[in-house]
């Protein structure tokens, strides 16, 4: 046996690079290949998402909130939309809610198929697996584009409600994305849940402990495979949630193994949720939106009442949680966006310690964060 | 919005504690023992949300904690004021480690430095940008970053 000398390196992962998804830098401390120190550096997407919002009235930051997470416009209207009601006391009718839980449910869907497959992508298989779930959002896409207009930049909801209603088109071409579905998620974890690469490169890997998760504040799937059920539309619920019935699949190690098997499991309780609410659907009543606020010049005019605000929804990445602060005006005097998949990287050092430095883009893949929500 | 029950716990436990009960507004020295009592004795053991707001008027920047409970139910919301001129409170980081990047983002934006967080650096602005941009009084044009903006 000989003994080399042996000297830490320094290396940066990012900010271009295809597996930081997006402009996300990692200072990475090795010895060898083994992570000894890992730094995040924010910032590169950075544009005072914040400031903007307070410069504008309460109905111009709609549009900009489908900037934040740009995977999941939907769930990002909805968090902005139930702090506004909240502040401002508006009620929101029954068919407008089971409309606005349908599309979250969808983008859910939609979120985690392609969360697995990009993470899958960074193990190296690359982008034969993202296809599989690339092909279920485009339809979800399609249904989407229906409803708003957009496919992906959706700003579908409005104070009290939702811009329009379903057009007739949207049921039926629904329907036969519910009949497809479940034939996806076979097809889908048979060949990805025992899939060898899948397996060798995540069991064990990036460990985030049950009893430190809570107080990283992380939130989602990555609270949820440490084995805290803790899920915002069971906590405190919103809209038609507590009217619903679903599981909150849980974790046992906590691992990248177990972050993926609960996205796999989520996809299938969004499913149910999206039969029941099928099966209501018909007969929700109160149409789209809030009378009162159905003219737009209604939405523009707003003035809540000087106070304060905290809505959260669960995003398909953790919690989204808007805070607003009126001082009676048409704009907000502070508004602050709580981001779920920035927050979900507070412990990425501490969970890639110990890994090779190949393991620290999957650890990463599986926390599954968009930088326009982590900047901001 | 704020859970009451707990709101009235923590008031009656912590009497001295407090600059505004009403609004749970703590001294800033009292933050970690009403943090502690807060995570330890009510079990919220996450701390969800820590922001601050810039209340030009009365001089003050208010730093708003919202903390839940695993178990479910709405956040608890207790705060903080600081005076803009010196803006410096305790870091929570100790309590809950999922404050170290939000302290960061308040220090970045707002200003307010945090009495014992172990990296206190700017997080989304470049080390030497002077100011901090989401108080009230930063200039929302014609600042010198902007291209263009000493041209006219």
């Amino acid at each position: 046996m000989s003994a080399h000398e042996s000297q830490l390196l320094q290396v940066n992962i990012g900010p271009q690079h295809p597996s930081t998804h997006g402009v996300f830098r990692m200072e990475v401390t090795l010895d060898g290949e083994t992570v000894v120190a890992l730094r995040p550096v924010f910032g590169y997407l950075h544009r005072n998402h914040e400031q903007l919002a307070e410069a504008s009235s309460y109905i111009q930051t709609m549009p900009y909130t489908d900037r934040l997470d740009y995977f999941n416009s939907m769930t990002s209207n909805y968090g902005y939309a139930l702090a506004v009601e909240r502040l401002a006391g508006i009620e929101v009718p029954q068919r407008a809610s089971y409309i606005r839980a349908l599309m979250s449910e969808l983008t859910r869907i939609l979120n985690h198929a392609t969360a697995i497959g990009f993470m899958i992508n960074d193990m190296g298989a690359w982008h034969t697996a993202l296809q599989f779930g690339m092909r279920e959002r485009e339809k979800i896409l399609d249904l989407f584009e229906m409803a708003s207009g957009a496919r992906m930049m959706c700003n579908y909801f409005r104070f009290g409600g939702v811009v329009r209603d379903l057009p007739p088109e949207f049921l039926p071409y629904f329907d036969q994305l519910m009949r497809g579905l479940p034939a996806f998620f076979d097809e889908f974890e048979q060949l990805l849940r025992d899939n060898e690469i899948i397996v060798a490169r995540s069991s064990g890997i990036g460990i985030l402990p049950r009893d430190v998760a809570a107080g990283y504040s992380v939130t989602g799937p990555v609270l949820r495979g440490s084995g805290v059920p803790y899920d915002i539309r069971r906590a405190e619920p919103y809209g038609i949630y507590g009217e619903l019935a679903f599981d909150i699949p849980v974790g046992s190690v906590g691992d990248v193994y177990d972050r993926t098997l609960v996205r796999f499991a989520e996809m299938r309780q969004s499913y149910r949720i999206l039969q029941q609410i099928r099966e209501r659907l018909p007969d929700t009543g109160g149409g789209h939106i809030n009378p009162a606020l159905a003219n737009f010049g209604k939405q523009k005019a707003l003035r809540p009442p000087a106070g304060e605000a905290y809505a959260r929804v669960e995003s398909p990445k953790g919690e989204l949680g808007f805070y607003l602060v009126s001082d009676g005006s048409t704009q907000p005097y502070r508004y602050k966006v709580r981001a779920p998949s920035f927050i979900n990287l507070t412990p990425l050092g501490a969970m890639c310690r110990g890994h090779l430095l190949a393991d620290v883009v999957v650890i990463l893949g599986s926390i599954d964060i968009v930088m326009g929500e982590v900047d901001r | 919005m704020s859970d009451q029950p707990a709101a009235v716990r923590l008031t009656a436990a912590l009497p001295a504690a407090w600059r505004d009960a009403a609004r749970l507004e703590a001294h800033a020295a009292d933050l970690p023992a009403v943090a502690r009592f807060v995570r330890d004795r009510l079990g919220y053991a996450m701390l969800t949300n820590l922001t601050a707001v810039d209340d030009l008027a009365r001089g003050e920047i208010e730093v708003v904690y919202h903390v839940v409970s695993p178990a479910g139910g709405a956040p608890l919301a207790f705060r903080a004021r600081t005076p803009r001129a010196a803006a410096r409170l305790p870091s929570l980081v100790a309590c809950w480690p999922g404050a170290e990047l939000q302290e960061r983002e308040a220090y970045d934006l707002f200003g307010v430095t945090f009495d014992g967080h172990p990296d206190l650096r700017r997080i989304y602005l470049w080390d030497d940008f002077v100011g901090h941009p989401m108080r009230r009084d930063f200039p929302r044009q014609g600042d010198k970053y902007i291209a263009g903006a000493g041209e006219e």
